[in-house]
């Protein structure tokens, strides 16, 4: 590899580090992959935990006990076990436990909608300047390395400072962060898997370029982005949270997962520790559940492992 | 080897250019106007309008632009908008008060993750190798700024081993010790992401160099498996390692904005945060600017070490 | 349960869950720590120490005409005086509006026509770079706020303080030791105002140092005539002053003063616990009573600190009077303050600030009445509500913790019919949007602010100041409040003026142009060391009376 600039490294801006395309290069197809994934315990469970998080919240207004917008303040703060409110009550003395079934309605969209946004874009991007190469693909990955090195949160800050606070323009802000990350993954991917013997082949048969791109090449490249993907859901919860905390995020009184553990942070050290500390382990939870399954996933397609 | 570097500086520049015409760019979207900040509410149309003449606001974007531009070549960052104060006086203190808590998380990161994904891989599948992976995974799952609170709580509060914020003691600022003090906290807790991304790729990397022939060649050999890891096959599995840490410093530079925010720790990235939502467009300009420069010198670095790690550069190189 | 929390004495409540690890936090409660606080006779003020303060956030720069905000205020205040001042040493139980007292000025005098105010300065001041005070530097000062034709004429200085000198038509220096100011008409305020720090303060900067260092650069190397110097300033750190030796009035006890910068209310409330500040501002409400519990002292006020709502009067359903009505009887301002609050605010009728001479605690506008507000949203046609939008900061200076006040405004109009929704913008953006006024499709935005003057009630009432030319960001316009308000300012005596902005703040009751919510009590929290500090009827304080134990 000559000219090894910044983004031919493939690597997410915080989670999953490893260089994803690298390790998949057998042509998977998602049977296949099932049938590997359903032998890894951690993402069955995790699978699990987020079909669960989402029925709840699919189904929450059969599920919460109180309405997760009114509160008594009269009765704030009060903690666990509090009779009628099993996980208590936050600072408006709304219940926490209605909350947070309400608040996966957020969390789970903002997780899992942005990175869908961002994928088809990132695709485009990636497979043009990977496959065509030349002057216009190397422009696009200069352009994305500019976006590399602006520091992520930095850059959904100003994003969302732009488009202002709520959950629309918070998943746009991260979903556009994410892109140039996505984009590099196919890149890599495609690049890759354009020098092999079978794309040479389809060339060789008369298939148009069209034809290469769309039915050799991008089922190759999706395997990678799925990986990669999955892995991003679990940041894209911390980072919305994050954004809230810093206030332009989802805007309160919103359950969001994010908004209320920053809500809770102002009493979290005066006694109080349940209001931040129940809706911040639901993050970890769902957050670890996304990246475990993006493991489970890129064991299934290692051929290192499949063979082992 | 300097044709190279020259083709890498040559990107840098082009890379540092495009950073400016994006803040540039984005800034001028951002609502709040810096002169209203400045005067306050009891402020007058025209004194607003007068002193948005006094420092260039109402010239045509691409003027303010080109003149920024100018003075940054001759080493002339412009005033600060909402601190009336050189900008050069907040940013560079403020950055390296930033390098400092990120280059503390760094030394962290190396400590704990690089060992620890070289346990990993030996005992690939193990107890161990599983519990290390299944917590570097929980602790990248993590809200830090909730992290934060509760290290404050625990080191800080009850045990009283450290302070709980800021980076020297204000009534008698002491010198290295005081600093190292105030820096272990959030230096830990911005550590927590990124050990354990480099801890997982260590992991990955290991695995695929114990497997390699010449290591089964040097194990048939009797060398010391000991040996074997560390040596030899960590030698093999360095260049990608050096590459993601070298990533993990971007990551560090701009993610530690929320332990800032919660350590009171005065770097960059807290000011940038106030910047940014008050439009004080020099100091974003200049932030971001030297965030985005030590992060692609620090990579460069990264792929220069990685060239001379590999044997086969190295014997051109030299 | 665990205990993290319990080492300050407060009570471990069952199913209070503290943050953390169960492991880390048994590991935690098996050991001790001494409180920070230790009650024990005061004895006698003693000269000497360092006082830590924990502010709510950065300063502005350090030049007292052109910084903005009452946290800045705080430290240029301890550097700088200006020619009137307010006597701070009591409390607002002992004083509810500060005396104003002689500063830089011995006396004064005013001219039966309210135009001429000619001011007798002290001798033998000096400022910190040696140099003396006298009528020359006030000549300088003034001119550097109000006058385009001079040399150091400052537009940034000029714009922050024009509601001072807004009436001013010129400033002469009689002799060395006299200053003659003169109106353009009476201005009843004046004096009042030269005592304000919230936007822009009139302190007196030595000219030889402004002259030397520029317009810009002053802010990095003050010099006044205050009780105490400027030492050093690292940005985000810490701010450090130390005793004036060469002080005219009484001198300090403390020999020096850090201003430290904890934006963060749970990092303050900290940092105060483990004893690396001495007093903190702004604790979180539900702070203060296991603080009071831990064995600090909470000192309280009754500031001009209003907490309030203004109304969209171009909102098609906000101009009604009835819907302004509505909203004001259905927030329970009761349960905000004792609830929410925790008791660190009063609740607020009057739409005048406490501590200023026309303040009056009126309790007969808009007491708690849901049913009532149901009856008026009936009567303008809302019998089934409305939908609005509620613009608010997420923090800022003086905001108190405006996101749960306004999320608990949000429930007690949604109780009536009314539902809010909330615009949450970051404080300095949403000062701007504020001061452009609010948008249409916005009903209400919510400021806190005050003056120890009813001149005040001027700046968020008056037709000739709607935003974005003022702080009537809510466009109200009442041709006969404006009249009674002019007669007001204008007006030769304090006791006719009372009188008129009495009659004014009645106007704006009538009209419900807007909601007065809470006053703030300010609270400082204090360990047990800090001895001899006031915290008075206003937003700022004064530190020569404090002494460490």
């Amino acid at each position: 590899m000559t000219s090894t600039t910044l983004g031919q490294k493939v690597v997410s801006p915080v989670a999953a580090g490893d260089t994803v395309a690298a390790h998949i290069t057998s042509r998977s197809r998602p049977a296949l992959m099932w049938r590997a994934l359903r032998r890894d315990k951690a993402a069955v469970v995790s699978i699990g935990i987020l079909v669960f998080l989402t029925l709840v919240a699919v189904f929450a207004p059969l599920l919460a006990p109180y309405d997760p917008l009114d509160g008594d303040a009269s009765q704030r703060l009060e903690g666990i076990g509090t009779p009628g409110h099993l996980l208590g009550l936050d600072g408006q003395g709304r219940d926490i436990l209605s909350r947070l079934i309400y608040g996966g309605r957020y969390s789970l969209t903002v997780a899992v909608l942005p990175v869908l946004a961002a994928a088809p874009i990132a695709l485009l991007i990636g497979m043009f300047a990977g496959y065509f190469g030349g002057r216009a693909g190397n422009a696009v990955m200069r352009v994305l390395d500019v976006l590399f090195a602006f520091p992520v949160v930095l850059l959904a800050i100003a994003i969302a400072a732009v488009l202002g606070p709520g959950l629309a323009n918070v998943m746009l802000a991260i979903g556009i962060t994410m892109v140039p990350y996505m984009a590099r993954v196919v890149y890599t991917a495609t690049v890759q898997e354009s020098a092999k013997e079978y794309v040479e082949a389809a060339r060789a048969a008369g298939a148009t370029q069209a034809q290469i791109l769309r039915q050799q090449l991008m089922p190759n490249v999706m395997s990678p982005l799925v990986v990669y993907g999955t892995s991003l859901c679990g940041l894209m919860i911390v980072l919305a949270a994050g954004l809230s905390f810093l206030g332009v995020g989802v805007t309160p009184p919103a359950p969001d997962w994010g908004v209320m553990t920053s809500d809770g942070r102002s009493v979290l050290l005066e006694g109080y520790g349940h209001v931040a500390t129940i809706p911040g382990l639901v993050i970890l939870v769902a957050a670890l559940a996304f990246n475990l399954i993006g493991d489970g996933i890129r064991d299934a397609l290692d051929p290192h492992k499949q063979t082992s | 080897m300097v044709g190279y570097l020259a083709r890498r500086a040559g990107s840098m520049i082009l890379v540092l250019l495009g950073v400016s015409v994006l803040v540039f760019l984005i800034m001028q979207l951002v609502p709040g106007d810096p002169v209203r900040t400045m005067l306050g509410p009891t402020a007058t149309a025209e004194s607003i309008a007068a002193v948005r003449a006094d420092l260039g606001l109402d010239q045509p974007l691409v003027q303010q632009y080109v003149s920024y531009l100018g003075g940054l070549v001759q080493g002339d960052l412009n005033t600060s908008l909402t601190m009336a104060q050189p900008v050069a006086e907040i940013v560079f203190p403020k950055l390296g008060n930033t390098i400092i808590l990120a280059a503390g998380a760094l030394v962290i990161c190396l400590v704990i993750g690089v060992p620890l994904g070289v346990l990993a891989a030996t005992r690939q599948y193990s107890l161990f190798d599983r519990g290390a992976m299944f917590l570097s995974l929980a602790g990248a799952s993590v809200p830090v700024y909730w992290a934060a609170l509760v290290v404050i709580s625990v080191f800080a509060l009850e045990l009283g081993w450290l302070p709980t914020s800021g980076m020297y003691d204000v009534r008698e600022p002491g010198g290295l010790g005081d600093l190292l003090r105030h820096l272990v906290l959030p230096a830990a807790t911005a550590a927590v992401v990124p050990t354990a991304v480099i801890a997982r790729l260590t992991r990955s990397v290991m695995v695929e160099a114990l497997q390699q022939d010449h290591i089964r060649m040097l194990r048939a050999n009797g060398v010391p498996e000991r040996q074997i890891v560390w040596k030899h096959a960590l030698r093999n599995a360095l260049p990608p390692i050096v590459n993601i840490v070298g990533l993990q410093v971007g990551y560090l530079l701009g993610g530690v904005i929320f332990i800032e925010v919660v350590f009171s720790w005065p770097g960059l990235g807290g000011q940038l945060y106030t910047s940014i939502t008050s439009n004080d467009m020099p100091i974003i300009q200049a932030g971001v600017l030297f965030i985005a420069l030590v992060f692609v010198v620090v990579n460069l670095i990264a792929d220069i070490v990685v060239a001379l790690l590999d044997p086969r550069t190295r014997e051109a190189v030299g | 349960m665990l205990t993290t929390f319990d080492r300050r004495g407060r009570r471990p409540r069952a199913g209070r869950l503290s943050a953390g690890l169960l492991a880390l936090a048994l590991l935690v409660s098996a050991c001790g720590g001494a409180d920070a606080a230790d009650d024990g006779p005061a004895g006698d003020p003693q000269s000497g120490g360092t006082l830590a303060i924990g502010i709510e956030s950065d300063t502005d720069v350090l030049d007292p005409h052109r910084a903005g905000g009452w946290v800045t205020y705080r430290v240029n205040r301890q550097m700088y005086e200006a020619l009137v001042d307010e006597d701070l040493s009591k409390t607002s139980e002992e004083a509810p509006i500060p005396e104003i007292v002689p500063g830089l000025a011995e006396s004064w005098e005013v001219s039966e026509d309210g135009l001429t105010y000619t001011f007798h300065l002290r001798e033998g001041v000096t400022f910190h770079d040696g140099t003396d005070f006298d009528a020359d530097a006030v000549v300088f000062n003034v001119r550097r706020m109000s006058d385009p034709t001079f040399e150091f004429y400052d537009d940034r200085s000029a714009g922050q303080t024009v509601f001072v000198w807004q009436h001013l038509q010129s400033v002469t220096a009689v002799d060395p030791l006299t200053v003659e100011m003169t109106m353009k008409q009476p201005f009843s305020a004046f004096l009042r105002l030269l005592t304000q720090g919230g936007g822009g303060s009139t302190g007196i900067i030595s000219p030889t140092a402004l002259a030397e260092y520029g317009n810009d650069e002053i802010a990095d190397h003050p010099t006044g005539t205050g009780p105490f110097r400027f030492v050093d300033r690292v940005r985000g750190q810490r701010i450090t002053l130390e005793r004036n030796e060469d002080y005219w009035g009484e001198k300090p006890y403390l020999d020096s003063v850090v201003f430290r910068p904890l934006p963060d209310p749970s990092t303050r409330v900290s940092a105060l616990r483990a004893g690396e500040v001495d007093m903190i501002a702004v604790p979180s409400p539900d702070s203060v009573s296991s603080l009071e519990e831990a064995g600090f002292d909470v000192a309280t006020s009754a500031p001009p600190h209003l907490w309030y709502l203004a109304f969209n009067m171009t909102d098609p359903i906000f101009s009604d009077i009835r819907v302004r009505q509505a909203v004001n009887y259905a927030i329970n301002r009761e349960g905000m303050s004792e609830d929410l609050l925790r008791g660190t605010t009063n609740p607020a009728y009057s739409v005048l600030p406490p501590a200023n001479s026309a303040y009056e605690a009126s309790e007969e506008y808009f007491e708690y009445d849901p049913e009532r507000a149901k009856e008026l949203l009936a009567e303008a046609g809302y019998a089934d509500g409305f939908e609005t939008t509620l613009m608010t900061s997420v923090d800022g200076s003086g905001q108190i913790v405006p996101v749960p006040m306004a999320e608990y405004i949000q429930q007690d109009l949604a109780d009536v019919g009314i539902r809010v929704k909330l615009d949450t913008t970051e404080w300095i953006t949403y000062l701007t949007e504020w001061a452009e006024g609010i948008p249409a499709g916005t009903g209400m935005a919510q400021m806190s602010w005050g003056m120890t003057t009813p001149y005040w009630l001027r700046n968020v009432t008056s037709s000739t100041l709607q935003a974005p030319n003022g702080s009537n960001v809510g466009h109200y316009s009442n041709p006969a409040l404006d009249e009674v308000m002019q007669q007001a300012a204008t007006a030769l005596d304090e006791a006719t003026a009372d009188e008129l902005w009495r009659t004014a703040a009645e106007i704006v009751h009538e009209d419900a142009a807007l909601a007065p919510i809470v006053n703030d009590k300010a609270p400082y929290v204090l360990s047990g060391d800090v001895q001899g500090f006031v915290n008075p009827s206003e937003e700022w304080y004064d530190l020569t009376s404090v002494w460490l134990r």
